[in-house]
């Protein structure tokens, strides 16, 4: 991230922070340490851009819209540029920009507008309204039915939506007419739920081999290293992220995975460093939250509860850009003694869509709050693909424990291991305890 | 073709939009776990073809040079500022002598990216003086391939790229030990050159602002000055070219890559698919001035032999109507070559986008299909009695130029937009004779011998535009 961008994040996340009442902690861009600061307010330097970069990127096309306000095109892209950049500050007041260009666009030009469409579409995607995304893919391909990020769209609403066999028909269509890296990629995801772990590694190794920018090749190798992590490959996965880093080294998920990687490898303090830096950076809740399950793990209780109030605070600022953040939210309660919170939200989230990620949160609140009765049909719901996931078999063997069942708790939890032995910073622990209470080592 | 078209309308805008920034347009607020995060490139410059040319070789006029452009506007500083073409993509010269819309000869492309130390990700470690210098870490070759009849003939193995130009620092001596020497021949007399080199489209952006109610009134900057781009030249005996009826060839880029399954229900797995054609560039501007926007993508994916499904948009293209709309009362005649006929025709426009023009370049039987055609028997220009030079080509008479075949120094955009005009009509406005966006040449000289091109902007250039 830039510096301008990293001072916008810091400005709206004290503003975040403030209306939730402040939790005594503020991230000064580049402030690993996190001591308490005072955000930036007016940097000079904040305001030079490198050329090149995103921030550059926006620069001009909103300087292209002020010299020509009719051209759609570029509001379609300056759109999607600004979903983009959304994701990559985790500053979600990008959004409504997003969205008041793109309806820009249209008002401009109302037919025949495809791209306004899937920037829509994108939007809808980021904020989590996946049945919204859906419904502007539709209108994108009934007026471009040979766009390839038509059905890129399309089809990440509809895995999102829980409707994989119609994703992958899309997905098919996106690489019978768009072959290349996003489309590829894809396909990988589509494989990798499906449990054909080589299968998913072979098509991300071809959408590597056809990035042709440092960027996109460190994307790619990044998910080759998500990819052999998953899978328990600690070393393949480190030569991975590593060689994402080399690539491009503003690409923070490596990081966070070289981050994950000295944690399993048991350097605890140095794996809380890096996380440290990496939300310094990158505030994504994803890694917030990570942060704060080693500190907890640590017995840092307090420093983890700043983390995980953090993470809130971000949720309540990504809702109030219109993102919704049911499912994130049931995941954290779950596991962080708020269960009856994570259940209503899982609850909610099960009532919008049907997708093995929320039969997995749902499942895992129903757990927390004791009804293990009802959370297997849904913890087996999210195994139904055939998806090699550690973290859904240990939940399932959590689930089977409670429930009494001795030996289906055993074994499951033990395939979580075999799978990835590092699956869960308080999952790899938890599973130790169950499996020592039920009288197996392991 | 239809990305670096889109950015050419979007004005500068597409500089720094390359296809890298829109990876992960997907949720951020989520757990890695729930959700993938998945790139829906907007734009894919290794397969954005930015222009064709075909044309008799001026240092030898006894063979035809091809010359194709990819990755558009690529920034010769800042980093990282080198340029790779994709692997496992064909490059395609497709080449129709028979006047069939299909092709008869291909020249393929194909590349492989080596790095040559696994412990980094540098370009250069160190000032590169020569192609097979241990100091440049990434490199590429490739092999080119003709295939005809259906028979393949790998005629250059593993052949070295010429590096992306990124300063002096590095490559002290550019031109001459790393683009110059990146030459390769055959036995046959066919030549091969790939490296970087400066963009050779010359033209005011700021004419695209027509389609969006802006004017040109500001016209007269080179908006692609400074810019690089990924080029492939070939130069062919025209012996191996010609057809069996005459001596006009067809020429169109395509780029393939090969499809997937999403899912194999036997359990095994398979690296690649069908190939699939992403990009296809024939006539400069056809995109702009005749494909309608929705059609772009189709349009890239489409074959000559099938296009006669164009002809309406040809008969009745945008541009027309928007200089119009934009200058009422500038071009007070309606075009129509043929008013007695119900709807709008454009016989000229069919002529020249379509068919090729009469004893000049139209082949013998040939039928409607979009493609850069070549008489490659016109005699060069300024040679014997042949026509003067002129960038206006065959509107002022210059036989040899654009759009007989295209030539570097021909001045596409005043050509395109004077015809679409209807210079070609009798009837035509007197202010379709002199339209033009003020750039009437390139920044940077092309190069009097193969590979013709200009060299690129250095990455030490401190102000390149």
């Amino acid at each position: 991230m830039t510096r301008a961008g990293r001072t916008v994040l810091a400005l709206t996340l004290a503003v975040a922070l403030f209306a939730v009442g402040g939790i005594g902690l503020l991230r000064r861009p580049g402030d690993a340490a996190g001591s308490p600061a005072a955000p930036a307010a007016a940097d000079p330097a904040a305001l030079a851009v490198a050329p090149g970069s995103q921030e550059a990127a926006i620069a001009t096309l909103q300087q292209r819209l002020r010299e020509v306000p009719g051209d759609w095109n570029a509001a379609n892209d300056l759109g999607l540029a600004y979903v983009q950049e959304a994701r990559v500050t985790a500053d979600p007041s990008y959004y409504p920009k997003a969205e008041a260009v793109l309806a820009a666009s249209l008002r401009t030009h109302p037919d025949d507008n495809a791209g306004a469409y899937v920037g829509l579409a994108a939007l809808a995607a980021a904020r989590h309204d996946f049945t919204g995304a859906l419904r502007n893919g539709e209108r994108a391909r009934r007026l471009d039915p040979y766009g390839g990020a038509v059905y890129g769209v399309i089809g990440d609403a509809l895995v999102e939506l829980g409707r994989y066999a119609a994703a992958g028909s899309a997905f098919q269509k996106m690489v019978d007419i768009a072959p290349g890296l996003s489309s590829y990629a894809r396909i990988s995801y589509v494989r990798e739920l499906h449990g054909d772990v080589a299968g998913a590694v072979l098509a991300m190794r071809a959408a590597r081999r056809v990035a042709g920018t440092a960027r996109d090749t460190s994307w790619a190798a990044y998910q080759l290293g998500e990819l052999a992590w998953n899978a328990g490959d600690l070393a393949g996965a480190a030569d991975r992220y590593r060689e994402a880093e080399q690539l491009d080294a503003a690409w923070i998920p490596s990081r966070a995975g070289m981050a994950k990687v000295a944690w399993a490898r048991g350097h605890v303090t140095t794996a809380i460093a890096r996380y440290r830096e990496v939300v310094a950076l990158y505030p994504l809740p994803e890694y917030v939250v990570a942060l704060g399950d080693l500190l907890w793990t640590t017995g840092d209780r307090a420093a983890a509860r700043q983390e995980y109030g953090l993470a809130r605070a971000e949720a309540a600022l990504f809702r109030a850009n219109g993102v919704n953040v049911d499912l994130e939210l049931a995941l954290l309660d779950a596991d962080h003694g708020r269960a009856g919170a994570a259940l209503r939200a899982a609850r909610v989230e099960w009532g919008r869509r049907h997708s093995i990620h929320v039969a997995d949160a749902l499942a895992w609140a129903l757990h927390a709050a004791g009804h293990d009765a009802e959370a297997i049909r849904f913890e087996r719901r999210a195994l139904a693909l055939g998806t090699r996931s550690a973290l859904f078999r240990y939940h399932l063997g959590m689930i089977e424990l409670g429930l009494g069942r001795r030996s289906a708790g055993v074994r499951d939890l033990r395939t979580a291991r075999a799978i990835n032995p590092h699956f869960s910073i308080l999952g790899v622990p938890a599973a130790r305890s169950a499996l020592a209470r039920a009288g197996a080592s392991g | 073709m239809s990305n670096f078209r889109k950015a050419l309308i979007a004005g500068t805008a597409a500089v720094a939009l390359g296809a890298s920034i829109f990876v992960g347009l997907a949720p951020i607020a989520s757990r890695a776990s729930s959700h993938r995060e998945a790139p829906l490139t907007a734009a894919d410059p290794q397969i954005d073809n930015t222009d064709l040319y075909a044309f008799r070789s001026p240092d030898q006029p006894n063979s035809i040079s091809f010359v194709s452009s990819w990755i558009p506007f690529e920034e010769p500083a800042g980093g990282p500022n080198f340029y790779l073409f994709a692997e496992h993509t064909n490059y395609d010269v497709n080449i129709d002598n028979n006047g069939d819309a299909r092709p008869d000869i291909i020249y393929r492309w194909t590349f492989t990216t080596h790095y040559r130390s696994g412990a980094t990700f540098l370009y250069a470690t160190g000032p590169v003086t020569s192609l097979n210098d241990p100091n440049l870490n990434i490199y590429q070759t490739y092999d080119l391939t003709r295939i005809r009849n259906g028979n393949s003939v790998v005629l250059i193995n593993n052949a070295k790229v010429a590096p992306s130009n990124v300063g002096a620092g590095s490559m002290p001596n550019y031109n001459a030990h790393l683009f110059n020497a990146a030459v390769s021949t055959t036995g046959a007399g066919v030549r091969s050159w790939v490296g970087q080199s400066d963009d050779a489209f010359f033209l005011d952006l700021r004419v695209f602002d027509l389609l969006y109610g802006g004017n040109f009134s500001e016209a007269g900057d080179d908006t692609l000055t400074g810019f690089n781009v990924n080029t492939m030249v070939l130069s062919v005996p025209r012996g191996q070219l010609r057809g069996p009826n005459d001596s006009v060839i067809g020429i169109w880029n395509t780029a393939s890559r090969p499809s997937m399954r999403v899912q194999h229900t036997d359990g095994t797995q398979t690296f690649s698919g069908n190939d699939v054609q992403v990009s296809r560039l024939g006539m400069p501007l056809v995109n702009e001035v005749v494909v309608p926007v929705g059609l772009k993508d189709y349009f890239n994916a489409s074959k000559p032999k099938d296009d006669a499904q164009f002809l309406p948009a040809v008969n009745d293209p945008e541009l027309p109507h928007l200089l119009n709309a934009v200058y009422p009362g500038a071009f007070p005649t309606v075009l129509d070559s043929n008013p007695n006929q119900a709807g709008i025709q454009r016989s000229d426009l069919v002529t020249v986008f379509l068919r090729g023009l009469p004893g000049l370049n139209r082949p013998v039987g040939g039928s409607a299909s979009e493609m850069l055609r070549l008489n490659m028997d016109t005699p060069l220009c300024g040679t014997g009695g042949a026509p003067a030079c002129s960038r206006l080509g065959v509107l002022a008479g210059d036989v040899q130029g654009f759009p007989n075949g295209r030539r570097l120094s021909d001045d596409t955009i005043d050509i395109a937009l004077r015809v679409a005009m209807g210079v070609l009509l009798p009837n035509h406005d007197p202010a379709a004779e002199t339209l033009g966006d003020g750039v009437d040449a390139n920044e940077s000289p092309f190069l009097s011998t193969f590979p013709f091109v200009a060299y690129p902007h250095s990455g030490s250039d401190p102000s390149p535009h």
